[in-house]
């Protein structure tokens, strides 16, 4: 069995007035079902363009996928015509977004919501609604035009099987006990209530739970999880995480966790992409890359948490700030701030990922660093 | 001991809600939130007071209200042992010089229609009356290398700048009239880890050349670790636990101090796969819980706390030390670790003693 999802160099540029951006280049990891990836990086490293590129969620344009692949269950998701990708979101691929509240509809209760989506996947699941399927029967370049008519004739699903559901779908009592189900099953003390409530009039942590219970509703088989609890305060971040874990083993799915807390991805990952300027610097397991890390930034990264009093002498920050998107130096992006970048740097663009010297055989742990070498003599 | 420069006694502030029909019907009086609900605390010159707490522990409150931002419920704040609301308008803006505020959100307490000059350079107007342009452009420029900005940067605008580099404007415009104390309200929280470190190094190298006094305000208990000397830590309006910053978090005594530092996330590696213990949500102000308020959540709860609120005590053997919890002494010696529990490995033994 291969990887769940493989995004394979892929790049992904903003075009605006202002100039070209380059959000993402040349990103390539993989995700092996049922692990946690974490993605790491400040502000304005692409973390959240992936991870609305994986579903195909970026607005086209300003967003330009220029090249690569995401391969998904062994389809390459940007070859699936537009019209196709609601079938994969929901079902295949979940999502949890940083803000519940901007992701759940203030006009309907939390029943409507989280009923709609336990009924998307039934209808899917029963073959009377589309879905996803892998591997694509036909192949969809992404520059050939689908004719409307075309596509209106492909059946787009197998045979329908005998409606078990009548016209109407399934029956409503069913999706009822199974929303509580889903409540029950993110903690929520007295699920019977809370159906009935709006939005605003649950606190954050409820509706982060709320939104964790509706992706899981679709059982997906890939959970994006796009800063999930930086909304939230300290010790509600705690039990949630805590509940992410734990639901992990319960419904089978595989989470690329994006965050900027490095705390937060030590706690949650299995593995850890560590990105830079739009383009993933280092990647490998969690304690490896933590501990050992292969790249000056990461290195660098991990020393600017305080960790320290007062009276211990003051943080080791890095000088500089992130080079602008649109005009990104000609060497390695991260050769301005870096304390080992030489000539070299300056003007190669940088290694592709490869194997960090220091990390024991077969291990994932890769790093883009000419010097990785020299990283561990960095104070 | 020195005098204190900021004192508060008994500080309350209620925010009142509107009246709902029922009450306007019942002639009953509107409901309010216990934002700060009897707060004493005592601030002394070039010293960082960390103030940490969750969202809606009215730390936010605490910090305006010691800015004379709102007006006091009841209660007294005294600085240099005189009572800020009685001050008339005159000593009132002059009072203002010795007090600034960095807000929060550096984007929008920055107007994106002023020039660098005229947002540093505004406390000053507001203070001397008929400085000229030049001189002003001058004292800026004297001001901005003390937060890492250049000095040609005079007539940028806000938009011009990263996040940091507003940081650093709101900064430098608090601190251009040199005040005593500086109220700093989440200086941080909205920056990456890297450039959050260069403005921690630069706030504690300005306090070290220019004596200034801070009232950190934040949820970011690594921040206060660094920059603190004291720390308060607030829960639900009322002050929990107040001590040295190095005891406080290394030997924290009352339980949500503990839940607090155990909810952290932990870069090291070798501690994660967690579960955490400490359950349940913030209750609502409206109708705080009678006695202690962390009771709903406490895992060290007793009859006693549900129903009689602990004071504000110090606790035996630690003199700076002051508690709001009635079990203190039993569960002083309880580590925050033990609030963890490791999936898939045998709880920690208890470390007592």
């Amino acid at each position: 069995m291969g990887p769940l999802l493989h995004v394979d160099h892929l790049s992904v540029d903003y075009e605006v007035g202002a100039g070209t951006f380059h959000a993402l280049r040349d990103v390539s990891f993989e995700l092996t079902p049922g692990r946690v990836v974490g993605i790491v990086g400040e502000t304005g490293c692409g973390k959240s363009t992936l991870a609305h590129a994986i579903p195909r969620l970026l607005p086209e344009p300003p967003a330009r996928i220029r090249s690569g692949r995401v391969v998904f269950q062994d389809t390459d998701l940007l070859a699936v015509p537009k019209w196709k990708m609601p079938m994969v979101r929901g079902t295949s691929i979940g999502m949890i977004f940083q803000e519940p509240i901007n992701s759940l509809n203030p006009a309907f209760r939390v029943y409507d919501q989280l009923t709609e989506a336990v009924r998307i996947r039934r209808l899917r699941e029963a073959g009377l609604a589309p879905s996803f399927q892998a591997p694509q029967p036909h192949d969809y370049s992404k520059g050939a035009q689908v004719k409307g008519s075309d596509a209106l004739a492909r059946t787009l699903t197998p045979a329908p099987p005998p409606r078990s559901f009548g016209r109407k779908g399934p029956d409503p009592e069913e999706l009822r006990k199974e929303a509580l189900e889903y409540l029950r099953l993110v903690r929520i003390n007295d699920p019977e209530t809370i159906l009935g409530l709006y939005p605003h009039e649950l606190s954050g942590g409820m509706r982060q739970r709320i939104m964790i219970a509706m992706a899981l509703s679709e059982k997906p088989s890939l959970l994006i999880a796009d800063e999930p609890t930086s909304a939230l305060d300290i010790t509600i971040q705690a039990q949630v995480l805590t509940l992410m874990k734990e639901l992990m083993d319960e419904v089978q799915t595989s989470i690329l966790f994006i965050s900027h807390d490095l705390g937060v991805i030590a706690e949650m990952a299995d593995e850890v992409g560590v990105m830079y300027a739009g383009s993933l610097v280092e990647f490998g397991p969690v304690d490896q890359v933590f501990e050992s890390p292969g790249h000056p930034y990461t290195k660098a990264l991990l020393h600017s948490v305080p960790n320290r009093y007062k009276d211990g002498g003051p943080l080791p920050s890095l000088p500089g700030s992130v080079p602008n998107l649109s005009r990104l130096p000609a060497g390695c992006t991260f050769a301005p701030r870096c304390a080992l970048a030489r000539e070299k740097c300056r003007a190669d663009p940088g290694p592709a990922l490869e194997p960090v010297p220091a990390a024991p055989a077969g291990s994932s742990h890769r790093s883009a660093c000419f010097f990785a070498s020299e990283v561990p003599t960095l104070p | 001991m020195t005098a204190p420069l900021l004192e508060t006694r008994d500080l309350v502030k209620h925010f009142p809600l509107s009246r709902s029909v029922g009450q306007f019907l019942r002639r009953s009086s509107a409901d309010a939130i216990h934002a700060v609900d009897g707060v004493s605390l005592e601030m002394f010159p070039a010293e960082t007071m960390g103030l940490i707490g969750e969202s809606g522990s009215g730390k936010t409150t605490l910090g305006w209200l010691a800015a004379r931002l709102h007006e006091p419920t009841s209660g007294k704040i005294l600085f240099h042992g005189k009572d800020i609301g009685e001050f008339d308008r005159e000593e009132l803006r002059r009072w203002r010089s010795r007090v600034q505020v960095v807000f929060q959100d550096p984007v929008g307490s920055l107007d994106p229609r002023m020039r660098v000059w005229q947002l540093v350079g505004e406390p000053i107007r507001a203070q001397e009356h008929g400085i000229t342009k030049a001189e002003l452009k001058d004292r800026v420029a004297q001001v901005l290398p003390m937060v890492g900005l250049p000095e040609g940067s005079l007539e940028q605008y806000p938009h011009e700048f990263s996040g940091g580099g507003r940081q650093r404007l709101s900064l430098a415009r608090a601190l251009s009239l040199h005040p005593e104390l500086v109220i700093l309200d989440e200086p941080t929280s909205a920056l990456d880890v890297a450039v959050q470190a260069q403005i921690l190094n630069r706030l504690v190298s300005l306090q070290k050349e220019q004596q200034f006094a801070y009232l950190l305000i934040t949820h970011n208990v690594a921040a206060v670790r660094f920059v603190a000397d004291r720390v308060a830590v607030m829960y639900l309006g009322k002050i929990a636990e107040l001590g040295p910053v190095r005891g406080v978090l290394e030997h924290p005594v009352h339980p949500y101090t503990k839940a607090l530092l155990a909810a952290l996330p932990e870069v090291n590696v070798r501690r994660r796969r967690t579960r955490y213990r400490v359950t349940g949500e913030i209750p609502t102000l409206v109708h705080p819980p009678p006695g202690c308020r962390f009771a709903a959540r406490c895992p060290f709860v007793v009859d006693r706390c549900r129903t009689e609120e602990p004071l504000l005590r110090t606790v035996p053997g630690d003199a700076g030390r002051l508690v709001a919890c009635h079990r203190a002494e039993e569960i002083g010696d309880v580590s925050p670790q033990e609030l963890i529990v490791q999936v898939g490995a045998p709880a920690p033994p208890a470390t007592g003693g």
